[in-house]
């Protein structure tokens, strides 16, 4: 996206809005394009978005003026509105010019409870807003409870608009959650320093996590304070924070991807450890001996069926079976996981073993051949 | 064989052959066939060249056209309620027939008359609970062999999905005349075929009546009721005070198309004038592309016999509407548009309805009653029409008294009738009231309780009883099968005690997006009272895998993927693809999917489908003794995960 910036200063006349006595400088604009499904599925439209930091105990905050409507039928009135996000691109709220309030049909202004439900709506980033398209909103709510013989549709989720204002909505919903948050995202990245990131990573907030990684990432930052950082978070349970640790260190060297396997490994969240062992399935890295006999020797002792028989294809698909790995999971054999212990049988009865360790097998095999 | 041979021949065999005019696989045998001699001794069709001239002048008898046919099963209508027992019926062992009056099936959603099939189409949140089961499979069959959305082509698309399914024969232009009884039991049914002057004697075991009217249902004596309760019988709230004969109407469909250049409209002489500004402002005008359902009479004495007075009239009444857009001058948008299609077969909403051992009221409707009998649903809103019709402008086309906040349950009760023992009915001509009618008179929550007698009436058989005898011994044992067969019912798990997946010792899966494979088993074919049953995929391809401790017997296994229950997925008209309805093949249905199974450590493929076109997937395969199943899930129709909602496994 293209992004081209103006440090201007607060002195920002618009409708109704006062001009401040002073002027300072704590507003930087962005010129950006955005994406509007509404306007163009393909084109975008250049907008003015502006970082506001002019609050001395609030964060940082964006705002963007930007029309109230993409007008379906021809029938609406068209207001210009500021709509305001976080730092991270989340909707915080939308400011009407003085004396101008929402429209519905046939002219009726909203109401608290519009304009309570509209917050609602705009909060929701998984509105069935999301997958309508301009040409589907027509008609949306011209009739309830329509009889089997025809009529026209309902197409949304009642939850998804203002009765009355559904192109307002629809309009709305896409200014606000749009690509404009990855934008408002990435200027808020660029403008924090690494230990600020690192820090985001260690806040309690899962959003900030998040946050912190996904810039972490865009950015390379690979430093080990950061590798470290990222791996602290193992034993988080929110899968999309998961997915986005895994990203992090398959963009890690070699040496760096396999220790942190090894550290994700150790934390005992069958989850990510399951995601890891995944990664390392598809990755082209290729893991030295004392690596996987480290590894295997880890997840003996983990009991988890499906983190050894992912394993096991592992080392089946790359070929990469040795002595010591199998000495490893002879042990399995001896374990109480019956389930677990046949799929580490299936697995040695193919391999090149010892007399000794043969018998094993063979000794379980005499004990359970009723059950394989 | 040629007809000419036919009579030439003229003997039994030849008649089976050659003059059944029945599609499928011909369920009769030489022996049940009646052949009259005429009293000379002449055979019928000995085959000179002055046969025909001789019959004509009365010399020789005209050809026998009795036949007597022996099914299990006879399934009178071949609306989307009688396609749905009958293939039931069929699945379930019976040996069926599906007795049509038509020429096409589908009934009111036939391209005769072209009402939209739906069903739970939305709730009060707006979305919709959509129905699944053997009415899902056809509307999806549609999406692939009729993406032209061509309503002829629909007709054909369940003529198809009728006559590839054996056990089941299908009698189109049939019409079922009379019931043969015998104390309070179906002996047979009369039926005359239009098109070849055949008298059919249907001989049964089972008799379903879902032609709507139920004219074999009522000549065999079973109680019936038309018109309104009182408020007070059932303890309805929108009900009328004091009970009356009214029925809702019947409506004369049309369509249009835009000409690209203007098109006049003469009115023919049977026009009747639509006086708009008498009109109540319900009965809207735009779009008026595709008609006006308020096109519509009704009856408060004898609707079926005022059918045909009614028929013209409704004709009269729908071109007078398209005089009116064309010629006011109101509409100028339709200067291009003219007349495609215009129906002269009016859907029907409402005649008999059958008694049977419980009537459905609306409180049962607007609780949410818990049925330990249920075997469908419904979410349609109380939706009933008013009194008279376009004949009573004053008054709303409709009354759209409340709309449901989540589906309700039609108990088994409903669906058989209270005195002929051996008669079961679905569609609008159940045991209810007028009140819940109006809600449950929708085509596909017909189609599930098709669905549901058409199970019953196979079960019947299997355990040697009547309707009467599943409500009382084996109402368990018929919802499970319906649920195996993918139906829903509401609040009600499964719980298969043949089902080994739910005996497995491990079930996981390769990545999880939403939901939990553990889920795969419990009982719950879709995401409902706000709870999650699924589980998906993050990306695909994707594994689930089931363990046993120890070894089991499979010859197979079924499984429930996607299609979004949340999206309708029947034709429409305007070929609507806007949120809550799609136009398409769902981007959630799994396409490609392999099953192994563990033998001896290795992995074996026992089965795979390729361009996978139903919800239920079953793998059927050799009986293998195995110890674990792996399904991989390849490809949907365009979701980048996959989603499963139920996983069984059977024994052989």
């Amino acid at each position: 996206m293209k992004i081209v910036v103006l440090q201007i200063a607060m002195v920002f006349l618009f409708f109704g809005w006062s001009i401040p006595e002073k002027a300072v400088v704590c507003e930087t604009n962005y010129v950006v394009e955005v994406l509007h499904p509404g306007i163009d599925m393909v084109e975008t439209v250049d907008k003015t978005l502006v970082r506001s930091t002019c609050s001395l105990i609030e964060p940082a905050e964006f705002y963007m003026d930007v029309e109230s409507v993409v007008c379906g039928d021809l029938q609406c009135r068209i207001d210009i509105i500021r709509i305001y996000w976080d730092e991270l691109g989340f909707y915080k709220r939308i400011k009407l010019p003085n004396g101008v309030e929402l429209e519905k049909a046939e002219g009726a202004s909203f109401s608290q409870v519009d304009y309570k439900k509209m917050d609602s709506i705009l909060s929701d980033r998984n509105s069935s807003l999301k997958d309508v398209q301009k040409y589907e909103v027509t008609g949306s709510e011209t009739s309830e409870g329509v009889d089997a013989l025809a009529g026209a549709t309902i197409a949304l989720d009642t939850k998804s608009y203002v009765k009355g204002a559904v192109w307002t909505c629809y309009t709305l919903w896409h200014w606000v959650n749009g690509n404009i948050t990855t934008t408002i995202r990435d200027i808020t990245g660029e403008s924090m320093t690494l230990n600020a990131l690192v820090n985001d990573l260690q806040e309690n907030s899962m959003t900030k996590k998040k946050f912190a990684l996904e810039q972490l990432i865009r950015l390379n930052f690979h430093e080990s304070k950061v590798t470290n950082a990222v791996l602290q978070l193992k034993f988080q349970e929110n899968l999309k924070l998961q997915k986005l640790i895994i990203d992090y260190i398959e963009q890690l060297p070699s040496v760096d991807y396999f220790e942190a396997i090894e550290c994700l490994l150790k934390g005992e969240n069958e989850k990510i450890s399951v995601l890891a062992l995944q990664s390392l399935l598809n990755t082209s890295k290729e893991p030295s001996e004392d690596f996987l006999n480290t590894l295997s020797k880890q997840l003996v002792s983990s009991n988890s069926f499906q983190q050894i028989d992912l394993f096991i294809r592992i080392l089946e698909i790359k070929e990469l079976v040795s002595p010591s790995i199998n000495k490893h999971m002879l042990t399995i054999l001896m374990q109480s996981d019956f389930i677990l212990a046949r799929r580490v049988y299936w697995f040695l009865s193919k391999q090149e073993l010892s007399k000794q360790n043969k018998n094993q097998l063979q000794f379980f095999y005499n004990n359970n051949s009723e059950k394989l | 064989m040629e007809r000419r041979k036919f009579f030439k021949r003229g003997t039994q065999g030849a008649i089976a052959a050659s003059m059944m005019p029945i599609v499928g696989s011909a369920a009769t045998t030489a022996d049940s066939i009646k052949i009259n001699l005429p009293e000379n001794g002449i055979q019928k069709g000995s085959g000179d060249s002055e046969q025909w001239h001789q019959m004509g002048n009365g010399k020789r008898p005209h050809p026998d056209r009795n036949k007597t046919l022996d099914y299990e099963v006879v399934v009178i209508g071949g609306g989307a309620a009688g396609i749905c027992a009958a293939v039931a019926a069929a699945r379930n062992g019976a040996k069926t027939v599906l007795v049509q009056d038509r020429p096409v099936l589908g009934g009111n959603a036939s391209s005769e008359i072209r009402v939209h099939l739906n069903g739970v189409n939305h709730l009060q949140d707006g979305l919709p609970e959509r129905e699944t089961g053997i009415i899902e499979e056809f509307l999806l069959l549609n999406r692939f062999q009729n993406p032209q959305e061509s309503f002829t082509v629909w007709d054909h698309v369940l003529y198809d999905f009728v006559t590839r399914e054996p056990n089941l024969d299908l009698l189109l232009n049939t019409s079922a005349m009379r019931a043969n009884t015998k104390n309070g039991k179906i002996l047979s049914a009369y039926c005359y075929q239009l098109t070849t002057e055949l008298e059919f004697t249907i001989n049964g075991k089972q008799f379903i009546d879902c032609s709507g009217d139920g004219l074999l249902a009522a000549t065999a004596g079973a109680l019936y009721r038309t018109g309104r309760e009182a408020a007070a019988e059932f303890n309805e709230r929108y009900a009328p005070k004091e009970a009356d004969g009214w029925q809702m109407g019947g409506t004369v469909l049309l369509s249009s198309k835009d000409m690209g250049r203007p098109m006049p409209f003469e009115p023919p002489s049977f026009v009747r004038k639509y006086e708009t500004e008498k009109s109540h402002k319900g009965r809207k005008l735009t779009p008026f592309v595709e008609g006006f359902w308020w096109v519509e009479l009704g009856s408060d004495d004898d609707i079926i016999a005022d059918y045909e007075e009614n028929r013209h009239k409704l004709m009269g009444y729908a071109y007078g509407v398209w005089d009116y857009v064309k010629n006011s001058g109101k509409f100028p948008e339709s200067e291009n548009y003219a007349l495609d299609w215009v129906c002269s077969l009016p859907g029907k909403r409402e005649s008999r309805r059958f008694i049977g051992d419980f009537i459905l009221s609306e409180g049962d409707l607007l609780e949410n009653r818990n049925f330990e009998d249920a075997v469908a649903f419904g979410g349609w809103s109380l939706d009933e029409h008013n009194p008279g019709g376009i004949e009573n402008l004053s008054e709303p086309p409709s009354y759209f008294h409340a709309r449901f906040a989540e589906v309700y349950q039609i108990p088994f009760r409903s669906l058989y009738s209270k005195n002929v023992s051996n008669l079961l009915f679905a569609g609008r001509n159940i045991s209810q009231t007028h009140m819940a009618l109006s809600s449950s008179r929708i085509m596909a929550t017909c189609a599930l309780e098709g669905q549901a007698v058409g199970t019953a009436a196979a079960l019947c058989l299997k355990h040697e009883v009547m309707p009467k005898g599943i409500s009382e011994k084996y109402v368990n044992e018929l919802q499970e099968q319906l649920m195996r067969d993918d139906a829903f019912i509401p609040k009600r798990p499964a719980n298969d005690p043949k089902d080994l997946a739910k005996k497995a010792s491990l079930i996981f899966a390769s990545s999880t997006t939403s939901g939990d494979a553990k889920l795969l088993t419990d009982g719950m074919s879709r995401d409902i009272d706000g709870e999650f049953h699924h589980w998906q995929s993050d990306g695909l391809p994707a594994t689930v895998q089931m363990e046993w401790e120890n070894p089991i017997s499979l010859s197979t296994i079924e499984l429930k993927c996607d299609t979004n229950v949340k999206r309708n997925i029947m034709m429409r008209k305007d070929s609507s693809n806007e949120g809550i309805y799609r136009n398409n093949i769902p981007e959630e249905l799994m396409k490609s999917l392999v099953l192994e199974a563990r033998v001896n450590g290795e992995w074996m493929n026992i089965g795979a489908v390729d361009k996978n076109k139903t919800r239920l997937v079953k793998f059927k395969f050799n009986e293998v003794k195995t110890t674990a199943i792996r399904i991989q899930l390849n490809e949907t129709y365009g979701h980048k995960n996959g989603k499963l909602f139920e996983l069984r496994a059977y024994e052989a």
